[in-house]
């Protein structure tokens, strides 16, 4: 069934909407038909669809009240193929055909809420109940948070979201970013375009024009306001130094003008291009801004305000200008100000019955409400509308003469039916990006809102985002502040000298006496009863009533209420309600409104998808991977791969059947009894070159450097100023002022990081250059008793290289032909050969070792088996074995820190009193009684498995696996004193119930104590 | 051993593993309007060395290392670009770098100044085409405008989450030099960030 | 995100930054620890301003050059007021007011770092 549109007016003047093109939708399931330029809010309101929701607290119906991004209630999801997007406001929802749309926060359905009981029970819910209810005793929040979770669910977000929908990023520069495409934003951005500087404009609705789509019977320069709109548009378009942005909310400005806006690139489309993303983040640096970005109209506060039929009254008028649609029949118009008569005479002229005009003040007088009389509408000066009426829908209405000096109704109330009222307490100026900028607010007096100070240099509001109503007013404030600003970007650029770019066009508006009245809460005669349904905020459902009784408990500050009551902490971010709480609030404490102040806005200005912040950044685009020049032969072996880093390392290489521990134990088996090839590409490696290359070498290890013979390598390990281990690596002199430094895989790039800060920093007086060669070499290591003899059988005859290759020590060779540096060190405490070769070679080199190696029993090996082979030997690794609270003592290290050294980087620290205390932690072996048990690592170590908890702990495991050499599971631990607890027997407590795993304290070292495998 | 010995590795892995030429565009363009390729084996070498050994690194490698920052000479088919007050990168053509290392570090200023072959360290990637600078806005938050980067002009800066260094050859010709490791990501990168451009990765050096 | 004028890349986002805590810390050499009590070196290891105004401060250029500099930056309003080279003391009004001020000019670790400027070999 479709319904009819018994809304839509007849007549073919829309300013947005365009009535040759139907577009089909469903909305919770029914399906209806709108207009091209249709919100789903104006489509759903030319069919007299106004309940959309149900609020958030209590369930309570509710309506579309506004016409943009201030929109509290009508919260939309749209499903497109298998996803959905939660929270998506039906004012800003463009419908396209095939549309799928529906209402959120209710069950089962909109019409009957099971969830509304907690309507009738709304005493439950004063302000600060979830901090006064949930609070006490702290053990029960766990249950606690299930039921808050369930209650203030806002949406459902679809799993697969990511999946179907792309974002992307885009960074810009412009001299001049406009936000804003209404009057006086398309006015400051068509005269800056003419300097022929970069002018970015941007506006978060679909058609460029803002509020003079609306009030398009205003004329500019003696044209129709909107020929004016379409004109200037044109000539912006067609610049090219201008990028003009429809769809693109301007969500973020931060520091030095770097601003954040997300354009609906494709998702207003009923079928999405695949080559674009549904959104795009703008990331702009702008030079200078021009906020231009309007005002939000208020509503006016009072008992059963938040009925649906209730809405702003701009938002009327803009209903009836921009899409035609009229969303009542009987209508009563509520103001304090004039800006309601002008959406009076709109409903007039579009053939609309107003019931009467209610204003708040008592002899309002101006040319448009003149105009309004002479029509025989009847106007209630002196009035207030005091309670609304109605079950889901506005119905009839109370209203009372009203005295706003006293706050109180003066009359009998008497009884009005309708099924539109139109509330208008006046204009908010959108003043959220200054105030993210930090920019401080006044508070005007007559205008009633709080407007920026405009004291930057960076940025500067105008229009009606400064307080300026006027249409002249603003178009002439727009024109002068641009020129002021251009000139400050630079003095060459001129504006040429016309009345439109001096004073800028004329209007007729007549707005000239914008003075609202202030009624921050309409007084019922009761309002113990009436302001528990006198909704501020409609979003977070806090009443007036919340705001008394906060103030009643001692929330005096604007930003203590704010989070006691959560007014103006809902995804509107307040647009609607902020100022009215503050004026209730300042009332209730006899202050003025800017004694009391206001909250800081934050970002984001409109709720923004989290898929736009990520952009690209997801899948395996989410974080580089960096493989080294062999991966490609590592996955052809089926090789299981681990993270280091950003380097993606290969683990193991698993043989047909093999599981991950036989494939680990044959590596390790292999490595030890015959020969094992591991990629160590990924290595970091400096080169340090310069005079004084050695004295700084000196001054960052422990222990000495600058005696190393040319050709020697020497292990060295880096500690931070703190006295704590950074870092280590084989250090080898090439040269008299030259070594090649290598550093863990990890480490690399915050070695390189340190050790350039210290050398432009502290030591400027060191020559020293360092260039990271981590990637210009590729690296094989050989390792096991067979490791020399396949090294000879890759040399060609007349090279003999491992007999004269002493241990730590480096030679320039050719194996198969490559040019190569390879060092005589070992990480597996077997005879080893690192082979470096320039990355080019990486794979030849590591295919011919393999093809070579094939006789001898060479297996490949993973970093698991690795591991495994260093900790069978009781080497550390920086990162395992240490966490930033480790010393060189810590790991019995002594041996490596130089006592003959006057200073190095850390030297002090090791000398402090806490630094040699006996109960640090300190490194030790830890062998299981059951030599099958393997401790999990990061397990806690206790003396006594059967103390209350929680135990005193002695210290963690750091490093744990199954030694296939010794046939017994081998761990490190850190253990409080554990150098004099060798023989103890320590308890590892497991998890689930399982026993504690019980070991015995040993030397680190588990195989060949003496090293004499090293040597062959 | 030469370069064209087969099992040597030819050029960057994130290039040769893949199969080329890979096109990407959507169906209503005729061409793509961005095209990327490797330029396998430039020859790459950091040179340190202050300002007053500037002049006589140039004679000898017969190249100007440019006296400003983020900017580009080049003679003869090499490339010097700054990297910092006193780093340069001089790009040469393949094979020269060992000749060109030597000729450095036989000269008298060796103790002055470093010379580090970083051939096989980075990956030169070519970008042409009418749409490589928007492609590029898309990761590079430095402002690529054509009046404030042009030809010969240099940056080290951010493409998406690789640290690259971008050189402007011509209007609508750039070179991007990362990481070898980092190539794959900046390949897959474009090629995403590219589709709606049309985007065509040949093997054409 | 600020925009940072890096002394050799020029303006650039301060994502490509890394800030270095705070500047003009001198390091005291631990060659002379007759000077260098516990709580002499701890002044050097430990205590940083924290000041609400102006901060003189190392940045490096991480993601570009990969040079150090220092700069003198408002921490409320973020005003960078000068930019200034590693090793060396500003030289705006507000820059040198900035190190004239602070606690660290007086302290005992500055005063034992004096006492060797470059160790020895
Ligand atoms: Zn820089």
């Amino acid at each position: 069934m479709r319904h009819t549109q018994s809304h839509r007016l007849g007549t073919n003047n829309a300013t947005v909407t365009d009535k040759q093109k139907s577009v089909h939708f469903r909305f919770d399931g029914k399906e209806y038909i709108g207009f091209e330029g249709d919100t789903l809010a104006s489509a759903l309101l030319a069919h007299g669809v106004h309940l959309i929701g149900r609020s958030f607290k209590y369930h309570r119906p509710r309506g579309i009240f506004g016409s943009g991004s201030e929109e509290p209630n009508a919260l939309i999801r749209v499903i497109k193929g298998a996803t959905a997007e939660p929270n998506l406001r039906a004012t800003q929802i463009e419908i396209y055909d095939g549309l799928i749309a529906e209402s959120q926060n209710r069950f089962p359905n909109l019409k009957f809420d099971l969830l509304s009981v907690n309507n009738l029970f709304s005493r439950f819910f004063p302000a600060g109940f979830y901090y006064k209810t949930f609070m006490w005793p702290s053990t029960f929040w766990m249950v606690y948070e299930k039921f808050i979770r369930r209650a203030a669910g806002l949406g459902k977000i679809s799993k697969r979201h990511l999946e179907q929908n792309r974002y992307e990023h885009k960074y810009a520069h412009c001299e001049l970013l406009v936000v804003g495409g209404g009057a006086a934003g398309l006015q400051a951005a068509v005269i800056a375009a003419q300097t022929g500087i970069r002018v970015i404009i941007a506006d978060e609705q679909h058609k460029f024009g803002g509020w003079l789509l609306t009030d398009n019977n205003f004329n500019i320069d003696e044209r129709p306001a909107i020929n004016w709109v379409h004109d200037t548009v044109k000539k912006l378009q067609s610049a090219p130094n201008v990028t003009c942005l429809n769809r693109t909310t301007v969500f973020a400005a931060m520091d030095d003008n770097f601003t954040i806006m997300a354009e609906r690139v494709t998702e207003h489309l009923a079928n999405q291009p695949a080559h674009l993303p549904k959104q795009r983040l703008w990331k702009i640096r702008a030079e200078k801004v021009i906020m231009a970005t309007g005002a939000i109209e208020r509503p006016l506060v009072f008992s059963g305000n938040d009925l649906p039929g209730i809405m702003l009254s701009s938002a009327i008028r803009s209903y009836i200008k921009r899409h035609e649609v009229l969303p009542g029949t009987r209508i009563i118009v509520f103001t304090n100000n004039d800006d309601a008569y002008f959406t009076a005479l709109a409903i007039y002229e579009a053939g609309g019955f107003i019931r009467c005009i209610i204003d708040l003040r008592k002899n309002p007088k101006s040319q448009i409400i003149t105009t309004i009389r002479k029509l025989g509408i009847e106007i209630k000066t002196g009035h207030a509308v005091i309670t609304a009426h109605g079950t889901r829908h506005i119905a009839s209405v109370d209203i009372a003469a009203y005295d706003c000096e006293i706050q109180a109704p003066i009359s009998d109330i008497s009884h009005m039916d309708c099924n539109l009222l139109a509330v208008s307490g006046g204009l908010n100026p959108v003043v959220h990006l200054h105030s993210q900028r930090k920019g401080k607010l006044i508070w005007d007096d007559r205008t009633l809102c709080y407007r920026p100070n405009n004291s930057s240099v960076q940025w500067v509001s105008v229009g009606s985002a400064n307080g300026t109503f006027q249409l002249t007013k603003v178009l002439n404030e727009a024109t002068k502040t641009t020129s002021i600003i251009i000139s400050k970007i630079a003095k060459h650029y001129k504006i040429s000298k016309t009345e439109e770019t001096i004073n800028g066009p004329k209007s007729d508006d007549s707005k000239q006496n914008w003075a609202p009245t202030p009624a921050w809460l309409i007084n019922s005669g009761q309002p113990h009863l009436s302001e528990k349904t006198a909704f501020v905020d409609f979003q977070n459902d806090s009443t007036a009533a919340d705001i008394k009784l906060a103030v009643r408990e001692g929330y005096h500050s604007v930003e203590h209420l704010k989070r006691y009551t959560t007014t103006g902490m809902a995804t509107d971010q307040g647009k609607t309600s902020n100022i009215n709480a503050i004026g209730i609030l300042a009332e209730s404490l006899n202050k003025s409104v800017a004694q009391t102040g206001i909250t800081t806005f934050r970002p984001p200005y409109t709720p923004t998808s989290l898929g736009l912040i990520a952009g690209r950044n997801i899948g395996s685009l989410f974080d580089p991977l960096r493989k080294t020049r062999m991966h490609g032969w590592h996955q052809s072996k089926g090789a299981k791969f681990e993270n280091v880093g950003q380097w993606i390392r290969a683990w193991y290489y698993p043989q047909e059947g093999e599981e991950f521990h036989q494939a680990v134990n044959r590596e390790v088996y292999a490595t030890r009894h015959y020969a094992g090839l591991i990629d160590a590409s990924t290595l970091g490696k400096i080169e340090v070159k310069g005079p004084d290359a050695g004295e700084f070498l000196n001054r960052v290890y422990t222990n000495n450097f600058a005696n190393l013979p040319i050709g020697k390598a020497r292990y060295g390990l880096m500690l931070k100023e703190d006295g704590m281990v950074f870092d280590d690596g084989v250090t080898t002199r090439l040269a008299e002022d030259h070594f090649f430094m290598t550093t863990t895989t990890g480490g690399a790039a915050a070695v390189l990081a340190w050790l350039e800060e210290l050398l432009q920093t502290e030591w400027q007086d060191l020559k020293v250059y360092l260039t990271s060669v981590t990637e210009q070499w590729s690296v094989a290591s050989i390792s096991g008793p067979n490791s020399s003899a396949i090294l000879e059988a890759c040399m060609s005859e007349d090279q003999n290289i491992t007999d004269d290759f002493p241990f730590m020590t480096m030679k320039n060779t050719f194996i198969a032909g490559i040019p190569s540096r390879i060092f005589r060190i070992s990480f597996t405490g077997e005879m080893a050969f690192e082979i470096n070769v320039p990355a080019r070679y990486g794979l030849a080199l590591w295919s011919h070792l393999m093809q070579v190696g094939k006789e001898y029993n060479l297996t490949a090996y993973g970093t698991e088996a690795m591991h495994v082979l260093r900790a069978e030997k009781g080497f550390i690794i920086v990162g395992q074995e240490t966490d930033g609270t480790v010393t060189p003592y810590d790991l019995g290290m002594d041996w490596i820190v130089s006592k003959k050294k006057s200073d190095f980087i850390g030297k002090r620290a090791l000398e402090r009193e806490s630094m040699n205390e006996p109960q640090r932690k300190q490194l030790v072996g830890l062998l299981t009684t059951d030599p099958q048990k393997v401790i999990p690592e990061g397990a806690h170590a206790v003396l006594n498995p059967n103390q209350d908890t929680p135990m005193e702990m002695l210290g963690h495991v750091s490093s744990s696996y199954y030694s296939p050499n010794l046939k017994h599971s081998i761990a490190m631990a850190l253990l409080k004193g554990g150098f004099n607890r060798k023989g103890q027997i320590v308890y590892i407590p497991m998890l689930n119930g399982e026993q504690p795993i019980k070991a015995k304290i040993v030397d680190p070292i588990f195989f060949d104590k003496k090293g004499d495998r090293l040597h062959g | 051993m030469d370069e064209n010995t087969p099992h040597i590795a030819f050029g960057c892995a994130a290039f040769t593993d893949k199969k080329l030429p890979i096109l990407k565009k959507p169906e209503f363009l005729t061409a793509p309007q961005i095209e990327l390729s490797e330029i396998p084996h430039l020859g790459k070498l950091n040179i340190r060395c202050d300002s007053i050994n500037r002049d006589e690194v140039s004679k000898l490698i017969q190249c100007n290392l440019p006296a400003e920052p983020n900017y580009m000479s080049n003679k003869a088919g090499r490339f010097a670009v700054s990297l910092g007050p006193d780093e340069y990168l001089l790009l040469a053509e393949p094979g020269s770098e060992s000749q060109l290392e030597q000729i450095l570090r036989s000269s008298h200023l060796l103790e002055h100044i470093s010379v580090v072959n970083v051939s096989d360290a980075f990956c030169a990637i070519r970008l042409s085409g009418i749409k490589v600078r928007e492609l590029l806005s898309k990761g590079c938050p430095i402002d690529l405008h054509p009046n404030n980067f042009y030809s010969n002009r240099t940056a080290q800066c951010e493409l998406a989450l690789a640290n690259v260094i971008l050189i402007c050859l011509e209007d609508n010709e750039f070179v991007c030099i990362c990481r070898t490791s980092f190539a794959e990501y900046v390949l897959d990168w474009c090629i995403d960030a590219g589709q709606e451009y049309g985007i065509l990765i040949s093997k054409k050096i | 995100m600020l925009r940072i004028k890096c002394p050799f890349c020029g303006y650039r986002n301060e994502s490509e930054f890394s800030c270095g805590g705070e500047a003009h810390i001198a390091r005291p050499s631990a060659a002379v620890s007759d000077k260098l009590t516990d709580s002499t070196f701890s002044e050097y290891l430990f205590m940083r301003e924290n000041p609400k105004g102006v901060f003189l401060e190392r940045w490096c250029h991480t993601s570009g050059c990969r040079r150090w500099f220092n700069v003198a930056r408002d921490t409320v309003t973020h005003q960078i007021y000068e930019i200034y080279p590693a090793g060396k003391t500003p030289k705006t009004t507000i820059g040198k007011k900035a190190y004239q001020v602070n606690w660290r000019r007086k302290s005992k670790a500055e005063v034992a770092s004096k006492y060797l400027k470059r160790t020895p070999k």
